[in-house]
This record gives structure tokens, sequence and C-alpha cells, in this order.
């Protein structure tokens, strides 16, 4: 079956339409409107090989209105499978250990590989394992945790963990053996033997308002890992108690930070804390917490829509993120109410970004942000929030346009391979660092609907691509940062042609 | 969840670019202007009918 799939952001993709193919292996789609999509081979046994990083095996594809597209060609490959034990040194079976496997490509290219069978990473009560719809490639098995929390669930604490070992017993990467799996092959007996169960240790602390002494509950913890052989970056796996109090079990020895998350209910964030786990538990942490500020203000649209204002309003997020904060969870958000008016909390201190998207199942509707007014004044690069402060009468505006800005990125000095590749947009009179994306289809074509007029900036380059395949990594070495200034009138439709010249292939 | 993709993609952004993702009227309803997209499947560089 061949899908055509909706690439809409305001949801997961959907299957909105679906079709078979001819005895000589020919689809046609038909009656597809003019939009964005991805098309995708649907089958259970077959994978359209070197598939992308998000694991999507289509190819998008950008329509015109009574356009025909041929030529969207796929050459798939029967997956194959991979069935071993997991066994300890005395020769007894390991159960419920997770299998990873790892796709060893060209130029140190590696990603993991996740089979949809359910339980097919896990082994049972005789150790084994057996991973299904495994595309062709060259793998590496592994099970174990090298660095950083060997589990997140604290009702695991009985659990055993294992170091990281390699298919059939290395503790190295570079020391495993690789399974090929070609087209369809099922290969056997990849058992892998594991040393003794690792000694791991608890993190046992609490968090406190520095200026009142109380507990802060329910705030979730940020944790950054780092060891001589890696780093991890986990975020959303923990929160304090009722009493302010976490505990974080399973840890591996190493340097920890551990983070409060900004949190928008108690108001509240907090200093992030550093320590090392050595030999023994880590106990009795503070995590001092601070009174948090708060962004209020109403939203407004400029241009028409389609639909009621108040029902587009009322689907609209404002994330607020403050600049200085590097932690993965600092952004807040709150959902803006019908009449336009928003108030975020919890917010830290310092130059805080305000950005507006629209929510999951939100109609679709073209808004971009085009300014951020404070008493009258333009925030071009971000509102100054001060500790404590409660701000109000923010004015965020919103642009509903009309025009269509099209184009095609002309690639030079060879083929692109291995990477997706986006287009970056945005108003030069807008916030420098600010960029809305657009997603480049197969031809390398690009369509930006409902833009209000003005000028504006498209950037390509190393920074707007997916590595979706084993060339991509090298390839984005060889690609330069394109940047072009457009003009586009209201109401106007304005082709565009970026090129870029690619730099020539290192020696290998 | 979203905002957390959301910053993740921001992070791996150069420049320290907010990547801010637009919403796009994008749905498949026919109409007399619609298009069609057509290829053709091989399996290990074989025709192939597929279901």
């Amino acid at each position: 079956m061949i899908e055509l799939l909706s690439t809409d952001t305001n949801g997961p993709r959907r299957a909105i339409a679906k079709t078979a193919t001819s005895k000589s292996g020919k689809y046609v789609l038909t009656k597809v409107a003019s939009g964005t999509y991805d098309v995708s081979p649907s089958t259970p046994t077959l994978v359209v090989p070197n598939q992308g990083t998000s694991g999507q095996s289509g190819r998008t594809v950008t329509i015109e209105s009574g356009e025909s597209i041929k030529g969207i060609d796929f050459d798939l490959v029967s997956k194959g499978s991979i069935r071993g034990r997991v066994l300890d040194v005395s020769g007894e079976p390991v159960k419920g250990q997770t299998v990873e496997l790892i796709l060893r490509g060209e130029n140190n290219y590696s990603r993991s590989f996740y089979s949809s069978g359910p339980g097919d990473h896990q082994t049972n009560d005789e150790g084994v394992y057996h991973i299904s719809g495994v595309p062709p490639g060259r793998y590496i098995v592994k099970v174990g945790t090298a660095y950083g929390l060997a589990g997140t669930r604290r009702s695991e604490k009985g659990r055993i963990y294992y170091p990281e070992t390699f298919h059939p017993s290395a503790d190295e990467a570079s020391k495993a053996t690789v399974i090929e799996v070609v087209s369809g092959s099922e290969i056997t007996d990849v058992d892998i033997t594991v040393s003794r169960p690792l000694k791991l240790y608890e993190i046992v602390g609490q968090l406190i308002v520095l200026e009142t002494g109380a507990p802060v509950a329910n705030v979730g913890l940020e944790i950054v890992t780092t060891s001589a052989k890696g780093s991890t970056h986990l975020g959303g796996a923990f929160k304090s108690d009722a009493n302010g109090e976490f505990r974080i079990p399973n840890a591996m020895p190493g340097h920890y930070v551990v983070a409060p998350e900004n949190d928008r209910v108690s108001n509240t964030y907090g200093d992030p804390i550093s320590f090392d786990v050595t030999d023994v538990d880590v106990t009795g942490l503070k995590i001092p917490m601070h009174t948090a500020s708060t962004v209020a203000g109403v939203v407004t649209i400029e241009g028409s829509v389609d639909l009621p204002v108040a029902d587009v309003l009322s689907k609209m997020m404002i994330v607020a993120n403050t600049l200085s904060d590097n932690m993965m969870s600092s952004a807040l958000s709150a959902r803006v109410n019908t009449d336009g008016s928003f108030r975020i909390a919890g917010i830290r201190p310092g130059k805080v970004s305000l950005t507006s998207f629209m929510a999951p199942g939100g109609p679709a509707a073209t808004l971009r942000l085009l300014r951020i007014e404070r008493n009258g004044s333009e925030m071009r690069d971000g509102v100054d929030v001060r500790p404590g402060e409660d701000i109000s009468g923010l004015r965020l505006v919103l642009g509903a346009g009309s025009s269509v800005l099209r184009g095609d990125v002309k690639i030079e000095g060879g083929p692109l391979e291995g990477v997706n590749l986006r287009v970056l947009y945005r108003p030069t009179n807008g916030n420098p660092g600010s960029f809305y994306s657009a997603d480049l289809d197969t031809r390398q074509h690009f369509v930006i609907k409902g833009l209000t007029p003005g000028e504006y900036e498209l950037m390509i380059g190393p920074m707007s691509v997916e590595v979706s395949g084993e060339k991509g990594s090298r390839m984005m070495n060889r690609m330069p940062t394109v940047r072009q200034t457009v003009v586009v009138g209201a109401g106007a439709d304005v082709a565009v042609t970026l090129v870029m010249t690619l730099k020539p292939e290192p020696p290998p | 969840m979203n905002l957390k993709l959301i910053t993740l993609i921001a992070g791996l952004a150069w420049f320290s670019c907010s990547v801010v993702f637009s919403t796009h009227a994008q749905e498949a309803v026919p109409d007399k202007t619609s298009g069609s997209i057509s290829g053709r499947i091989t399996v290990d560089g074989k025709p192939k009918q597929v279901w």
C-alpha cells in the first residue's frame, strides 16, 4: 500500500489516502489538493533502505493545484531479524534486559533501531530476544548501561543492571562483532555474555525556597550526567514529592547536575546544583528555589482569518523562554483565552523571548508573530524581566497574510545525499535569531503561504538539515550557509531560487 | 512534550536560532484543480505489486 500522509504540523502525521500498486509496481494518487505531504510505502515485510533518523520512510512532496508529479519511486528491501540470548558469566539466562541494536554506517554514522514488535527488545525468562523488522545494514548489538542512570524507576530498585556489553562479550563498541543483515535474512545466535552486575547509588535531596525555607512540591527535575565515557541529559523522569523531596535511584559514578524546571504552578525557579557520585549514596542535597516572575498581556491579529477570531485565539499557545537559561525544560507556556489575554507564571528572570504556536488539533490558520509591544514600544530582542516582577500589558501582534512565496533550491557541486533540507525564513525587521521553517520536498521545492507583506531573509545550510542517512554527516561539512533576501508584496505570489554550491569533497 | 520538542529543536539550531514551526492549511479535499502523484515500487530492483 502507498500512503499519502499529511504533514500538517498541528498534529501527528496521518494517512489521508491510500492506494495499491499495479502488477508492474506502478501507483497513482489522484485528487490530491495542493499542499505538502509525505508519500510512503506501507508494507509489513518491506522497508525503504537508509530511512531517516526519525524513522520516516517516505518522500516529501509539495504539490500545486492541478500539478501532476511523476517519478516518486521507491526501491524497497525485505526486512530481516536478529535473535540471540543474554547470559551471565556462569551461563545462566538473564531476563528482563533491554537489547539495543545500533546501525553502524560509513563515516562513523550510527543510530539505534527500534522494532515496532511488542517486547522484541526484551529478554524473556530464558534470556532470549528476537528483534524483527530489521532493515538491511551493519549492526552492533548491546545490553547494559555505560554511564549516567541505569534506570529511572524506583519500582525497579530490585532489578539487576549490567555494564554496557556488546555481542559477544565486549566492553567497548570498537571490540564488538558486527552483524550484517541483508535483505530478508534471519540472523541467529547473536548472544551476549554480561559480567557482574553494576553497583549503583541513590541521590536524595529537597527543593527549598531560599527566602522562607518552605519545600516546593511537584517540580520536575532535569538531570545532566557526565563521565569519561559520555554524557546524558534527562528531563521529565523525576519530580519533587509533596514534601519537596526527590530520590534518584540507579546512579552510576560520574559528575551530576540536577536542575529544577521553571514551575508555573508554584511560580518558582531554582538554582542547579552539581556534585560527584563516587562509591556511596549522595544524600542531604538542598536545591535553592526562588519566587519567579510572571508576564501577561493580550494577543491580537492583524489581517483576516477565515474562522471567528475567538476560535483561533483560544487554540493558540504562547511560550516564554528565558534566553540565559540553557536547560532543556526551561520553556513555559500558556493557552490564550478567547478574548486574547494570556498570563504565564514561573518565569526565570532575565531576557525572555515570547513565541506563539497553534496547539495540536487547532485550526490550520497561518499566523506568524509580527511584533511584541510593551507600553507601545516594540521589544525586538526579548522582554527584560526582573526577579519577582509581574509584567502586564504586553501586546503580541500576529499577522494573517495572503502572500505566497514559492521557491526552489538548486544544488551545485554534486548531489545532496543523506540529509533532508529545510528553508529557514524570517521577516528582516524581526528578531534576527528567530526563524520559521519550511520543508523542502524531494524535488527541493517549497511553498510558504499566508505571508504578510514585507522583506524576508531566507537561509539554508548545515543548521537547517536533518541527517537521514549514512552520508549525511559528511554532506553537512560540504554545505555552505546560503542567505537571500526577498521582498513580498501584499497578496503577491513570488518565486525565488536559492543556489547552494557544495564545497569539494574532502579526501578520505 | 511539545514544549520539550520545540526546545530541543531550537537547541540544535546554530546561532541560538529559535525555530518556530509555521502552520499551513493542508487538507486533501478533492476539488477540480487537485493534482496527482505517481511513481513505481520495486523490491531489490524488480517491479512489485504491494497491497
